[in-house]
């Protein structure tokens, strides 16, 4: 028995025929071999297979049936069309190929028969043949195989039976043994151990990376405290949060008390215009304010500013029971179900939908941050998001804000900083909210999917300022329905970096049995080191994830967003100029100043803050605040490049996510108008053609600014040691071209992470005269600006491609395509996505 | 003409009266500014920096009516209430002294209304020109010859050249070849207003048809006619279909309800070859009020809380479902290679929904700028939907029981067919919107009166302008860029309430906060930036070879073999900006 049979005590449950194919398919089972046409992960079993099964397609697959073969193997439900190119026996492995479901994603087993259907469990027995397979997942697909008259019907008996035994029921401790089957096998652990990480987004696991994202918000008077470190002043918090500079740590660890769960006041983001962003947890009442502490506490709320709004999202945002309550009933109505034919009437279907009050949240999650994007817009205020826990709403406001704000979180890289930052580190608590364990059925709560879907209604409306597409994003969601990453499997940093004792811990073998595989140290099994989600090459095929990007073409980003406190004079929209030391509060809409609003402050009990600060804050204020957000409900803003992306929110303006929650096969139509499947959408086919143009001005551009400029031609391989292990992990192939666009897609957008890395990267001794300030302005964004300005003249005769830049070197991040010439080529060898970024040796 | 300068008349329009007036509008609060009344169109402009512009076409006014009294307290009580037939009400007030509004209100109202004051509609004072005349887009044998008729089964007939068998038939009827004029004659007494059972379309490999007529005249005493059933019979085995299939686009108690005055289905006993199916669609006084509870929920305002409930109760996407899935089967019948018999009550109201968007489904022909055009003229207003009525022309009786949003409903469905289908018709949105205005406007002949004899007493082809001559003078703003030409398969649109949606930036486009999105939409917007950007680039990629001599030997070798391909991929794309 080789590798991935630590599984095997499902064997046990399983009838005998089906284990003995399954015993007899494993002894000779290598890792890339391909059974049938499917390629199997190393130590991935074929427990039963069909012939001749049509699967029925998606209307955005182009709708009709496709022929091909039908798998079940102890780790997903794969189909192999009929004339699918065979699989590449060196290729890397793949989770999931393009129409395959893994066995934790389905829910539900349905046999359709000549004249019923039936609900196939584990425990039940066909009485018919079934003709048809539907597969009924948590991520809100519904598959549906169609087995041929030609189908064996042994075969489409077996296989239903196989499924239906394999796929996870809702059990704890199921969970270790679905990530066993995945990544369990001792190849699979060897490679998820080579794997590297992507080195172009901000994971903001290092103080270095918190460093980076101020340098890349251009945000001053705060630094990064690691007075959390061993998670001793909060255990939910990560290790690493950002304080204003004032505050020492000394003064910083009396502040954690006065918060729930010690979840302190810390800074999110700087909106160009100069305002902080910060989220925070409620206030402990019951607790001595002394002297010092209030001075502290009155810094770490106003970090660098003298207004201070505190946005409550306690009280009129959706608690995670709604969400919860809405997420279920808005899969019930999505799915439909044939076998309990209790599917809404189509003719009710809208109101439903309005009964499901999923819509009213996303309109009130992006209505809330719509309102916040505006006062971050309008001045020097420090926007405070306060939510009881700080752990939920304060996720999916943040990050809301800053993908309507921030160009840079619209790329796929910038996204996944974004919710490095604000959901992983800042400790969502993904675990119990999923529920993977089915332990914490009461704290179950799509959070997180109802962020996705905000950001989804974004790129619906403003599909051309987002470099992510709306394939990513769904990808996305259908990734959190896999308990494989370590991204969402825990709750917060420290549970992170101890999982593997918690593992442990609430393993409980199922059956009690468990073989473990031989040579292998005691804890190994347990503990199949977890990829984080943004691994996407391990997930998805090239052809899949060449949709995650869209090239951009709007100039993206305002210069002023790297150092916006020097542009305070240019900002016309600037209402508010406030006493220093103002607070107010808005809630449902409005701003009120109440005297209780900090605990501190309300004279009684404590007693010590000065009666000077106790003054009313201006009066004209408010009117200037709620002009803010008037704007904002108007959102007469007429779209700007580094205007907020402000979602209309009437009634038909906020839309189901068809794409998402309607794309089981039985909406699709039989047959649809055909797209010739090898034929890209007119404006996709425009976008390529837009980034080949740019690639090769980019190229040529570079290779006239090498010839002119000697010094650079060291620098691809410089860039060349920061990525070059990814060169094995994606060879290069015929195809890599669109690869390279789809990753190159990304240099619109300033990527200043690719700063990020330089202090650590051993390249600065390559460049010693590199201009430091080269880095406050990623060339990326003077790239896409078409006005040449003035002094880029003086440059040389090519640097009106990149605005007014004034060294030439930025162009090397630009790889050039394979047939570029020798000392190209040099720097050609980084391959795979993440050498196309390249990053730019300043 | 200086007062409205910043609006260009057309050629025929001419100035009636301006006069200072305060817009109530309802996104805004009052306006001060003045109004324009020529005989083509109301106009308004505010004074201010905030300017808000109406200009509406008189044609699109359906009621006007004073409101307040020369005693009425409050402020802005006293003007005019105007209800506009493209989904929007205006409210003016004036002065509440000495009669201000009598001038504006009685001359509103005469050029508002034409017909009803014994004054021409504008149509025919225009004297716009264009390129193209759009009157020969439709030429009926050119049209019957595309698709490969006539043919041994079927023949074409003449024998409505004077309108003496149906009154509101074209004059040249395709019909089954065995069928004699005789035949026909007679199978016009058995049908209601003698509209016989002729071809709309032909399904050129299974040779399948889709015949449209009017209902039986069955009555309650259920009467039978051996020639109309003779002649179901003749077209079913034009092509050998085993069982003729009648759809009946009324639902059943309708069809049993019309048998009181006279009407009815075709009987199992009478038509033994047949089945009839019932498609449950409902008549224009239901489609009418429908789209009046739609109009109070877009406008003003948009509610946000129970829209979606608000949507459902007003049924107008649930019959935009029935019309869609009834042709939807129309077309599954034919495409699989049997005939199909449409009718309604009268046949030119559901039938002509039923059939136009069935064939919409079958051809891609239909699908292009010129086919759309060809397909309305064919199956709309060749054969007698009676537009007149249905939309009350330059006619003062706003609450007439005939009219109805019929033709609305087609082009919504054509809406939704182009939102599923995103690559499959040539024309866009635009064309829609356009096809929309200029079916209230009264500024082309186009769909003025109710028949082609009543078009041709008028001498309409003559005295007036069609609107294809518009759209065909300027087709680059009507094509759909993501067309892409694809002819062998069926179009089966999703009819299901879960992939329906509300046409907004049409039924909501005058809410200030749609029309941002109404201009141009969003991947559009995207297509053209990227258009834009191309040209750039080219530009520059052009520059670069051009002025780059000395760095070029590098610089050639690298990139000129690959900066062939752009100007390569460009002349596959079109390029209609």
């Amino acid at each position: 028995m080789l590798t991935g049979s630590k599984t095997t005590f499902k064997v046990r449950q399983m009838v005998p025929d089906v284990k003995d194919r399954m015993l007899s398919h494993s002894g000779h089972h290598t890792r890339g071999r391909d059974m049938f046409g499917l390629c199997c992960l190393p130590g991935e079993c074929v427990l039963q297979r069909a012939v001749l099964v049509r699967k029925k397609l998606s209307a955005k697959e182009g709708g009709g049936w496709l022929a091909g073969t039908l798998f079940c193997t102890h780790f997903r439900v794969a189909f192999v069309p009929q004339d699918s190119p065979k699989p590449d026996d060196n290729a890397d492995p793949v989770l999931l190929g393009d129409h395959d479901v893994s066995l934790s994603s389905i829910e539900k087993v349905v046999a359709v028969g000549p004249s019923r259907t039936k609900l196939v469990t584990p425990n039940s027995s066909l009485k018919f043949t079934p003709e048809e397979l539907v597969l009924y997942c948590r991520d809100l697909r519904v598959i549906c195989f169609l087995f041929d008259r030609l189908t064996p019907e042994t075969q489409a008996v077996e296989i239903t039976y196989t499924i239906a035994k394999t796929y996870q029921p809702l059990k704890p401790g199921t969970v270790l043994s679905f990530q066993n089957a995945a990544l369990g096998s001792i190849e699979m652990k060897q490679f998820l151990s080579n794997r590297r990480r992507d080195p172009n987004m901000n994971w903001f696991e290092s103080s270095i990376d918190w460093e980076q994202e101020l340098e890349r918000a251009g945000a001053t008077g705060w630094r990064v405290s690691s007075v959390n470190d061993r998670f001793e002043m909060s255990t939910s918090l990560s290790r690493f949060n950002v304080v204003p500079q004032k505050v020492l740590d000394t003064e910083l660890k009396k502040t954690f008390a006065h918060f729930n769960e010690g979840r302190i006041p810390r800074w999110c983001w700087r909106h160009p215009r100069g305002s902080d962003l910060l989220r925070m947890a409620s206030f402990q009442n019951n607790i001595y304010h002394e002297k010092d502490d209030i001075r502290n506490l009155e810094l770490v709320l106003f970090g660098v500013q003298q207004v201070c709004v505190v946005v409550d999202l306690g009280e009129e945002m959706p608690s995670p029971g709604d969400i919860q309550l809405a997420h279920t009933r808005l899969r019930a109505l999505c799915l439909g179900d044939i076998s309990a034919s209790v599917s809404v009437p189509d003719d009710k279907w809208l109101s439903t939908l309005e009964g499901t009050h999923w819509l009213d949240y996303i309109r009130s999650c992006l209505r809330k941050a719509a309102e916040v994007a505006c006062l971050l817009r309008g001045g020097h205020l420090t926007v405070v998001l306060q939510e009881p826990e700080d752990r939920d709403m304060n996720c999916v406001v943040s990050s809301l804000v800053q993908v309507m704000c921030d160009p840079h979180c619209r790329t796929v890289a910038g996204f996944q900083g974004l919710v490095q930052k604000e959901w992983i580190m800042a400790g969502h608590r993904f675990l119990s909210r999923i529920n993977y364990h089915r332990d914490s059925d009461k704290e179950e709560a799509p959070v997180f999917l109802l962020f996705l879907d905000c950001v989804w209604q974004l790129w619906t409306q403003f599909p051309s300022r987002f470099q992510l597409s709306g394939d990513y994003l769904l990808a996305l969601h259908d990734s959190l329905h896999m308990p494989l990453f370590s991204s969402f499997l825990a709750n917060c940093q420290r549970e992170r970096s101890r999982r593997s004792q918690h593992l442990s811990q609430s393993y409980t073998p199922v059956n009690g049995l468990r073989e473990l595989p031989r040579g292998s140290s005691p804890q190994d099994p347990c503990d199949p080191p977890l990829p984080p989600v943004w691994d996407w090459a391990l997930q998805y095929s090239s052809q899949r994830r060449a949709r995650f990007t869209q090239p951009v073409t709007q100039p993206s980003c305002p210069p002023p967003l790297l150092n916006g406190n020097l542009n305070t004079n240019l900002d016309p929209h600037r209402h508010v100029d406030g006493m220093a030391g103002s607070v107010f509060f808005l809630s449902r809409g409005s701003f009120s100043s109440p005297s209780n609003l900090l605990p501190w402050r309300s004279g009684a009990g404590s007693g010590s803050y000065r009666k000077s600060h106790r003054r009313a804050p201006s009066a004209e204020m408010l009117p200037g605040l709620e002009r803010l957000l008037r704007a904002c409900s108007l959102s007469e803003v007429r779209p700007e490049p580094h205007e907020p992306l402000l979602p209309l929110l009437l009634g038909p303006c906020v839309k189901v996510w068809r794409d998402c929650y309607l794309r089981g096969a039985l909406h699709a139509q039989a047959f649809t108008h055909p797209m010739p499947s090898s034929m890209l959408h007119p404006v996709e086919q425009l976008a390529w053609e837009v980034q080949q143009m740019r690639d090769k001005l980019a190229q040529a551009s570079s290779t006239s600014s090498s010839s002119s400029c000697s010094s650079s031609s060291s620098s691809p391989s410089s860039s060349r040691t920061s990525s070059a292990p990814h060169g094995k992990q994606e060879p290069r192939r015929s195809d890599s071209n669109l690869n390279q666009n789809a990753n190159n897609g990304t240099f619109l957008f300033p990527s200043s992470r690719s700063a990020c890395y330089q202090p650590a990267a051993p390249r600065s001794n390559a460049h010693p005269a590199a201009p430091l300030k080269a880095t406050s302005r990623p060339p990326a964004a003077s790239f896409t600006c078409p006005q040449p300005r003035p002094a880029g003249r003086d440059g040389s005769k090519h640097t009106f491609l990149f605005g007014h830049q004034p060294d030439n070197r930025p162009a090397q991040r630009y790889i050039p395509p394979p047939h570029a010439k020798p000392p190209r080529s040099r720097s050609g060898s980084n391959g795979g996505s993440s050498g196309i970024h390249g990053n730019p040796p300043q | 003409m200086e007062p409205l300068g910043d609006v260009t008349l057309l050629p025929g329009e001419e100035r009636v009266i301006d006069k200072d007036i305060i817009y109530i509008c309802p996104f805004n609060g009052a306006l001060k500014g003045k109004v324009f009344i020529t005989n083509f169109r109301l106009y308004f402009k505010s004074d201010g920096d905030h300017v808000v512009v109406l200009d509406i076409p008189l044609g699109a006014i359906g009621r006007v009516e004073k409101m307040g009294g020369a005693s009425s307290r409050g402020e802005n009580s006293y003007g005019l209430e105007i209800t506009c037939k493209d989904m929007r009400n205006l409210r003016f007030a004036l002065k509440q002294e000495g009669h201000s509004r009598r001038d504006i209100f009685e001359i509103l109202f005469r050029y508002a209304f034409p017909l009803s004051h014994g004054l021409p509609m504008f149509a025919f004072l225009s004297q716009e020109k264009f390129d193209e005349n759009g009157w020969h887009v439709y030429k009926p044998m050119e049209e019957y010859r595309r698709q490969g008729l006539p043919t041994d089964k079927w023949r074409i007939s003449f024998v409505n050249e004077d309108y003496k068998l149906c009154d509101t038939y074209p004059t040249i009827l395709v019909v089954p070849y065995k069928a004699t004029d005789d035949d026909l004659q007679k199978v016009a007494t058995f049908r209601s207003r003698c509209r016989i059972p002729v071809l709309s379309w032909i399904h050129k490999e299974n040779q399948a048809v889709i015949v449209r007529c009017s209902q039986p005249l069955v009555g309650m005493s259920g009467k039978r006619n051996k020639d109309d059933e003779r002649y179901l019979e003749m077209i079913r085995e034009a092509n050998a279909t085993t069982k003729l299939t009648i759809y009946d686009a009324r639902p059943n108690v309708n069809a049993v309800a019309n048998k009181a005055t006279g009407g009815g289905y075709e009987g199992d006993d009478a038509y033994q070859n047949a089945e009839l199916v019932f498609l449950d669609i409902h008549n224009i006084h239901v489609m009418r009020e429908s789209l009046k509870k739609l109009k109070d929920i877009v406008y003003p305002n948009v509610e946000e809380a129970h829209w979606l409930s608000s949507l459902e109760s007003t049924h107008w996407l649930e019959h935009i479902k029935l019309v869609l899935s009834g042709a939807i089967q129309v077309a599954d019948k034919v495409s699989s290679g049997n005939s199909v018999v449409v009718h309604c009550s009268d046949g030119w109201d559901r039938t002509a929904q039923l059939t136009s968007l069935a064939m919409l489904m079958l051809d891609s022909h239909y699908r292009t700028l010129r086919g759309f055009q060809v397909l309305l003229e064919k199956e709309w207003i060749s054969f007698g939907h009676k537009f007149a009525s249905r939309i009350g022309h330059g006619d003062k009786n706003h609450a007439d029981q005939d009219r109805s949003p019929i033709f609305l409903q087609l082009i919504d469905c054509v809406w939704q067919m182009t939102k599923q289908f995103p690559t499959a018709f040539e024309f866009n949105e635009r064309l829609l919107m356009v096809i929309l205005d200029h079916l209230y406007s009264c500024r082309f002949g186009t769909f003025l009166y109710n028949c082609e004899n009543a078009r041709d007493i008028n001498h309409m082809r003559i005295k007036t302008v069609s609107l294809w001559s518009l759209v065909n003078s300027d087709t680059a703003t009507y094509i759909n860029p993501f067309y892409t030409e694809e002819s062998s398969r069926v179009l089966y649109p999703v009819a299901s309430m879960r992939h329906l949606e509300l046409w907004v930036t049409y039924y909501i486009r005058w809410n200030p906060r749609i029309q941002q999105q109404v201009c141009v939409s969003p991947v559009e917007q995207r297509f053209r930036e990227l258009l834009a950007l191309r040209d750039q680039y080219l530009k520059k990629l052009q520059e670069l070879q051009l002025s780059d001599s000395s760095p070029s030997a590098h610089l050639s070798n690298s990139s000129t073999p690959s900066a062939a391909s752009p100007t390569q991929h460009i002349t596959h794309l079109h390029t209609p900006f």
